[in-house]
């Protein structure tokens, strides 16, 4: 299954995009392929969500899911 | 029925200005149960790093996760301080050094809520809201802000 990824912050710099697709059915998965395909991205710190919320535990993906990589945040 | 506030909007394209700040105050004088305003400012510094200065950030975010987490704080921060009302502003885009990037307004009848909950408002926004800064050099060139 191919799901929509998204990332931010200097995480755009390390992939080169906002968003791609990427295949995997649950969330480990997605990551895993993300940092397969993109090494360094293994080497930094991020949190992930899927859709809007924050979520560390492996999970089932939907077809119409998104998940996003955080990395930390630096607002204000 | 639904009990749900409405949640506010949040980011403002480009700096905030004096005279916004300054018409938010304004907007309050009808408010007479209110002793007590607190308001932080936070402002692009120009940081110098190996020799060069900072000229200008600009602001990403994940909008509707960052939207949705700051209604939880000013959620959190009702119920645990006696609030009268709260206003949260934060910039998406560039900000030039010296220029206001975020603003919140707490308002209190009286110091003490206002002073706490306008400190713990603002440490959760830098804390848990995903909002990112580019920071860029007077030649183009740039780092990603991290938050001490």
């Amino acid at each position: 299954m191919k799901t929509v990824v998204k990332y931010y912050g200097q995480l755009t710099d390390i992939t080169g995009c906002e968003s791609e697709e990427m295949n995997g059915t649950s969330l480990h998965e997605v990551v895993a392929n993300a940092c397969h395909k993109h090494p360094a991205l293994g080497q930094c710190s991020f949190s992930t969500a899927v859709g809007s919320r924050i979520v560390k535990a492996d999970v089932t993906l939907q077809a119409d899911q998104t998940v996003s990589f955080l990395p930390p945040f630096a607002g204000g | 029925m639904t009990t749900e506030k409405k949640k506010k909007t949040v980011f403002t394209a480009g700096p905030i200005s004096s005279a916004f700040i300054g018409d938010s105050i304004q907007k309050h004088t009808t408010k007479t149960t209110i002793g007590a305003h607190d308001i932080f400012l936070g402002q692009v510094r120009a940081d110098v790093i190996n020799g060069k200065t900072v000229c200008c950030i600009e602001y990403t975010a994940e909008t509707e996760m960052a939207e949705e987490t700051f209604h939880v704080i000013r959620e959190d921060a009702f119920a645990k301080y006696n609030l009268t009302c709260m206003h949260i502003y934060h910039s998406l885009g560039k900000v030039n050094a010296g220029e206001i990037c975020l603003f919140v307004f707490v308002s209190s009848p009286h110091r003490n809520d206002a002073f706490e909950a306008c400190r713990y408002i603002v440490e959760r926004i830098k804390k848990e809201v995903p909002i990112w800064g580019k920071e860029y050099f007077e030649d183009d060139s740039y780092q990603w802000k991290s938050n001490n």
